[in-house]
Formats: C-alpha cells, structure tokens, sequence
C-alpha cells in the first residue's frame, strides 16, 4: 500500500477546510477514517498579555525538511494511508490557523494517534522560531513544559 | 577556545573590528578604497545569518571580512560579543548553535571564503 506525506509550509494565511477538503478527496478506497487537528494563533500569551501578532522566523531549507520528518516519523509510526501538514510562516493574525495535520486510516485509533503525535512532534521539533508582539513588546518563546511532556508520551 | 589570535583576545579586538568593519552598511566605504590591501579584504566576506532572537539581536544578515586562513565560529562568536555586549542574545553561549551548509559545527569549525555561518537560538517548535 502507498502511503502518501503532503507537507506545506504556507507563507500566506490558508483555509483549514480547504485543506480537510483536499485531503479527504486524495484518499484511496481503503480509508474509513480522518482525524484532523486545527491549532489557531493566540490572542494573549501564556501570561495574559495581548498579542497583535505571531511571528514565525523559519528556516528556508531546514524548516520544509523538519516538517518532512515529523510526516515521515509519523507514516512510519501509525497504521495511516495518508498524513497532510500545513504549517505558517510568516506574520500570522490573532485567531488565524497556523497549522493543520491531517492522518488517514482504514480504522480511526490510527488517524486519531497520528495526528496527536504529528502536533506533538511540531510542537518541540518543528524548525520555527516564534515571537509573540504586543503592547508591552516582542518576547521570543520557547516550548514550554507542557510540550515536552506531550512528546514524552511517544517515546 | 585558545587566544591563538591576539587581536581576539581581550576586551577589546580592536584589529576583529576592523576587519568586520566591512560590513554590509559599510561596504560604500571599503568600495571607495583604492588601495589593493582593502580590496582583497573586501573579497574575503563570510555571510552570517541569525534567526529568531539572534536575528532581533545582531540583524537578519551580516558579511564579515575574513583574515587570512579564515576564522573560526569560536573566533566569530567572540568578535559578535566584543560588538555587541549588550545584545539580548550571548553569542558565546553554546545553546546559540552555528551551522554550515545546513550542518552543525562547533566553535573549532573554520569558515573559508563564501561560506555561509548561520545561528540558530533554541528552537521554538510550531
């Protein structure tokens, strides 16, 4: 069985459901499942603080190659026919998407597995550097304690 | 991590600074030098690129003029912070990572000519 990997890293905003759209009509005959995650910029930070912005510095080569792992990682791992990721660079608004994954299988455990993993593995592992801008100035972050305990799970 | 190079040693490497002198806003300057010697160090430029808080902290890109037989990332990491003690980011601190050709390197790495030395502050993940 082929096991297909779409990875994008969008430097505009993008439509999740576009994206969900595309996916599911890509699908084989076999797939009986999809499980799809969508992760939305924050308008505050994780003290409260507004934020009018996030930033996402990004790596020209060794972002689309981290993300292209963490896809491969994630196919190797699960039972899945098919595993999209989307992922913004860039300036991104308060509320707009920021990432979308996606994972297909014939029965749902898998979809559902791959896709926690696929944002678990984003979360600490993707190739971005993130800044939150707001009234009070620019802070660079960091993945918290949260994150890595999110990834310990898989390990 | 030896002060092999005198002019690196020190507070002050006042012979580094004039080398990174030929910097990419001051490249008007080393064009209108006639003379040879300034030049051929206008010719020796090594590209360093910083992302995330280091690209806040130093500028997205900067060219340096190379001494002969290059230096080293170690070396350049101390002229950053010999022009830079106050930056937000510590170029000395081993978690700001230095990459050539899409490969970590460590401080002893030499970059040549044309190379491309870029740093990388602990990631932040998507």
């Amino acid at each position: 069985m082929s096991v297909a990997a779409d990875v994008r890293l969008a430097e505009a905003p993008f439509l999740p459901e576009q994206e969900l759209a595309a996916f599911v009509a890509s699908l084989g005959g076999d797939d009986g499942a999809v499980a799809s995650f969508v992760g939305l910029a924050r308008p505050r930070s994780a003290a409260g603080a507004p934020v009018e912005r996030l930033f996402l510095d990004h790596h020209p080569r060794l972002t689309p190659r981290s993300l292209e792992d963490i896809a491969r990682d994630a196919r190797a791992r699960f039972d899945v026919s098919a595993v999209r990721v989307v992922h913004r660079c860039g300036e991104v608004a308060p509320r707009a998407p920021i990432v979308f994954v996606a994972a297909a299988s014939r029965h749902r455990r898998a979809a559902f597995d791959a896709a926690d993993y696929l944002m678990d593995r984003l979360k600490t592992d993707a190739f971005f550097w993130k800044r939150e801008d707001g009234p009070a100035g620019a802070a660079w972050i960091e993945p918290t304690a949260a994150d890595r305990d999110a990834l310990a799970r898989w390990s | 991590m030896t002060d092999a190079i005198p002019y690196l040693s020190g507070r002050a490497p006042a012979a580094a600074l004039t080398y990174i002198k030929a910097l990419p806003g001051n490249r008007a300057d080393a064009g209108r030098a006639a003379d040879g010697a300034e030049k051929a160090v206008e010719e020796r430029l090594a590209s360093i690129r910083f992302y995330g808080a280091a690209g806040d902290a130093f500028g997205r890109e900067v060219r340096i003029a190379l001494p002969a037989g290059g230096w080293t990332i170690g070396e350049i990491r101390r002229v950053l912070s010999a022009r830079h003690p106050d930056a937000a980011v510590d170029p000395l601190d081993a978690r700001l990572r230095a990459c050539v050709a899409d490969t970590i390197v460590d401080d002893a790495r030499r970059v040549a000519d044309g190379e491309v030395v870029e740093f990388f502050p602990p990631l932040s993940g998507g």
